[in-house]
């Protein structure tokens, strides 16, 4: 714990150092497997809440949730990423990003089963996303950041969702407001 | 099933074969002599008829020539000679009467009875019907006749004197007619023929009648016309006789007639009885004969097979006899008296052919002999059986009394095993009571940890909010990083803060963690104890169960222990009596030994067929010495030995 303490301080003086690549990055678990955003990303953590959900949206969109006042689409990254529904367990948060992508930035919320802590990640352990061919599209991975020894995916939030899926969960935030 | 009746009723019974063959000989040859008896009487009796029916026949042959004679000559003594014979005829006849019984015959007889009657009435009408012609003729016609002759010659000469020719020429020719018709009437009385009968009366009535009517007229004289008349008369008056002659001879040549019918009628009925007769007798005499030949054959063929018989029986009888005895009555009985006086050593001839007593003989004398050598081994065994007996007895009799102190020290250890039991009883009492009170405990126990088990629970649950709460502070700590991160270089003192928290947080949370885990843990061992406290309810309740059950079996061992103590005194009364007993034994023992020497004296009465009689000899007196039971158990070896030599020797001999 100590030394977990340590690491965490050592982080401290190269924060600002974003441009060369280091960073802090929020990990959290999503169908089992560990992911990483960056924390500039992120807005705010939220618990589950009721969310509403709407008919005729795709499998992806698992509902919309009220914060304070905007109706925010909540996003199933487990969907997404594996394939696999997830399921709603106490640890279950909504991890709210902001992406770039589509008609201007849009605040989505991302449902993933459990969120971890706060990582800081040197330049050095940092990676290309490796290559896999044509076949498989590695769009979404940032880079692989290597922390105590694990490989973790780094996610390209804006390239998570494609630009039409993000318009869709655009359209389905805004439409319940103006209704 | 001949065999299987009694001798007596089989000798009975072969005799009484030979003596019914005995009676059918005597009774067909008495039926055959019988039937041959009957016979010749019946042929004797029908030849006396037929000799009767030819005598019958003979005389009345004789009757018809004597009416015969009589008729020819007409004399007086040819009747006497008829009626003699005609009654010694009537004579015969009555007699056949009498003697023929057969009714067809007799028919025939009485025929010829009757129509004798009717051949003697003929016989005398003839008679008398001649009488009356001849006398007719003699004195009438012959007196008429010789009248009208000399009258009518009288006229002839008167006329003739007279020379009335023609008067003389008719009277000449009325004298012709008159001798012509007394010629006729003469062949008449001859002959009897009609014609001459009729002549005569044609002469009379018609030529004579004109001639003197003729003459009549020519006659004028007066006297010869009174002459004329008287001869015309006596013309009518010749004519009346001529008729009454004929009625006479008519009434005779009826008379004749039916004797000549009677006399066929009779020869033939005769003829027929003796016809009749000669038929019985050819039919009577074949058949008697051949009823006497048939009888012969019979007598001789049953008396033949009758000899037959007999012999087969007298042989069969005997072999029948024999059979069951197999030998001479003799013999049996020289054997029997043999084995009576207890020799079995009898020499049999013909052992194997040997049947009925004879081998039944055989037979009882081997298994007499087998039998007895048996009875005398079995006696020396008794013997020497005795005198172990004996022995015995008196080990029996030591080993009671030895029993009888034993029985003394078991009986005073069932007394202590009965105070063990007791003690065993009320420990086993107390112990009921403590496993009842161990069980109620434990059942306490078991509800104390049902209700830890509720209270660790409880705690998982409050420690599950606390891991909650430290995972919202987690959750504010990472956002309150966020915010310093967005903050940039302004943020990083919270930075550090938020990581603090975050870091409390966590380790609130894995605390939390590990006590829900140590928390569980306690639930699971809590219940684990809870239920061995419940399995251990029911084994303390079976276990207090047994107990009383240990109790009672206690206090049933203790009733029983009783009963052993009454037994053990019985028990000490037998083993005393068996004690007694075994000696009594040991007494009887002697005696056996003694009564089987006497058996083997007894035994010792037959002579067997072997050699072991002389061995035998000496072993009896040695028996004999024998007097008390311990001599003869000291002899018993020798003894054995003895007798073993005499049963090898008798297994030699099969």
């Amino acid at each position: 714990m100590a030394k977990e303490t340590d690491d965490t301080q050592s982080t401290v003086p190269d924060f600002g150092e974003q441009a060369s690549g280091s960073g802090q990055f929020l990990t959290f678990l999503s169908g089992k497997e560990l992911f990483a955003v960056d924390i500039l990303v992120v807005n705010e953590i939220i618990e589950v809440v009721d969310m509403t959900h709407v008919p005729k949206a795709p499998v992806l969109i698992r509902g919309v949730i009220n914060l304070r006042g905007g109706v925010v689409p909540v996003i199933d990254l487990g969907a997404k990423l594996t394939g696999n529904i997830s399921d709603l367990t106490p640890r279950s948060c909504v991890v709210l990003v902001t992406v770039y992508s589509g008609p201007g930035q849009q605040t989505l919320g991302l449902l993933v089963d459990e969120v971890r802590e706060i990582v800081d990640v040197q330049a050095s352990n940092i990676k290309p996303p490796p290559s896999l061919g044509d076949a498989v599209d590695t769009g979404f991975i940032k880079a692989m950041a290597q922390v105590n020894e694990h490989l973790i995916v780094l996610l390209d939030t804006d390239q998570v969702l494609s630009r039409h899926e993000v318009t869709q969960a655009g359209d389905i935030a805004q439409s319940p407001s103006k209704n | 099933m001949f065999k299987n009746l009694k001798l007596s009723a089989q000798i009975g019974l072969g005799y009484a074969a030979v003596v019914v063959l005995l009676l059918i000989v005597s009774t067909t040859a008495y039926l055959g002599l019988t039937t041959s008896v009957d016979g010749f009487t019946q042929y004797r009796d029908s030849a006396r008829d037929a000799n009767q029916a030819g005598r019958v026949q003979a005389n009345m042959l004789m009757a018809q020539l004597l009416t015969k004679d009589y008729l020819v000559t007409q004399r007086e003594e040819d009747i006497q000679r008829f009626n003699d014979r005609f009654s010694a005829l009537r004579k015969l006849t009555d007699e056949s009467l009498e003697m023929i019984d057969e009714p067809e015959r007799l028919e025939k007889m009485q025929l010829v009875n009757s129509e004798l009657d009717n051949y003697e009435r003929a016989f005398e009408a003839a008679v008398s019907q001649i009488d009356r012609s001849s006398e007719i003729l003699n004195e009438e016609l012959a007196r008429i006749g010789t009248d009208m002759q000399v009258a009518m010659t009288d006229i002839i000469e008167a006329t003739n004197r007279a020379g009335n020719t023609g008067g003389t020429y008719l009277a000449g020719r009325a004298q012709e007619y008159l001798l012509l018709a007394r010629l006729y009437v003469m062949k008449y009385i001859d002959t009897g023929s009609e014609a001459d009968l009729a002549r005569a009366h044609d002469e009379i009535d018609n030529n004579l009648a004109d001639a003197v009517q003729q003459l009549n007229r020519a006659l004028n004289d007066s006297e010869l016309r009174a002459m004329l008349r008287t001869f015309t008369e006596n013309m009518e008056a010749y004519g009346r006789n001529l008729d009454e002659i004929s009625v006479a001879l008519h009434e005779r040549d009826t008379a004749v007639a039916e004797m000549t019918r009677i006399g066929p009628v009779i020869a033939d009925a005769t003829e027929d009885v003796k016809l009749s007769i000669i038929d019985e007798q050819n039919e009577l005499g074949p058949r008697v004969q051949a009823s006497n030949m048939t009888t012969m054959s019979v007598v001789f063929w049953v008396s033949l097979g009758s000899v037959i018989v007999a012999i087969f029986m007298s042989w069969f009888l005997v072999r029948i006899v024999k059979k069951p005895l197999g030998g001479e009555p003799r013999d049996m009985e020289r054997i029997a008296n043999r084995i009576a006086e207890g020799d079995l050593q009898v020499e049999f001839e013909n052992r194997e052919q040997a049947t009925g007593v004879y081998k039944a003989m055989i037979n009882m004398v081997e298994n007499l002999t087998s039998t007895i050598e048996q009875v005398r081994s079995g006696a020396d065994g008794l013997a020497s059986a005795s005198n172990e007996l004996n022995a015995s007895a008196q080990t029996i009799s030591q080993a009671a009394t030895e029993q009888a102190a034993s029985v003394e020290e078991t009986t005073s250890s069932v007394e202590q095993l009965h105070a063990s039991v007791q003690q065993n009883t009320e420990n086993a009492r107390v112990t009921d009571q403590m496993a009842t009170t161990a069980a109620s405990e434990a059942e306490k126990g078991g509800e104390a940890v049902k209700r830890t088990v509720a209270a660790m629970k409880e705690i998982a649950n409050k420690i599950g909010l606390i891991e909650d709460i430290a995972y919202k502070t987690n959750l504010l700590s990472l956002n309150a990083a966020i915010e310093a991160a967005r903050a940039g270089e302004h943020g990083k003192g919270f930075t550090v803060v938020a990581a603090e928290v975050r870091k409390l947080a966590e380790n609130s949370r894995v605390t939390a963690q590990e006590i829900n885990e140590l928390a569980t843990n306690s639930v699971s061992i809590a219940e684990e104890a809870g239920k061995l406290l419940e399995e251990m309810v029911p084994s303390i309740t079976k276990t207090a169960d047994l107990v009383q059950e240990i109790t009672a079996a206690s206090v049933e061992q203790a009733s029983g222990i009783d009963q052993i103590n009454g037994a053990m005194s019985q028990l000490d009364s037998v083993t005393q009596q068996n004690a007694s007993s075994s000696e009594e034994l040991a007494a009887t023992a002697e005696e056996l030994s003694s009564q089987a020497e006497a058996l083997q004296d007894a035994v010792a009465f037959f002579q067997l067929q072997s050699e072991s009689k002389k061995k035998r000899t000496k072993a009896v007196p040695a028996a004999k010495e024998r007097s008390g039971a311990y001599k003869a158990a000291e002899k018993k070896a020798s003894t054995r030995s003895d007798d073993d030599d005499y049963n090898d020797s008798d297994f030699k001999r099969y």
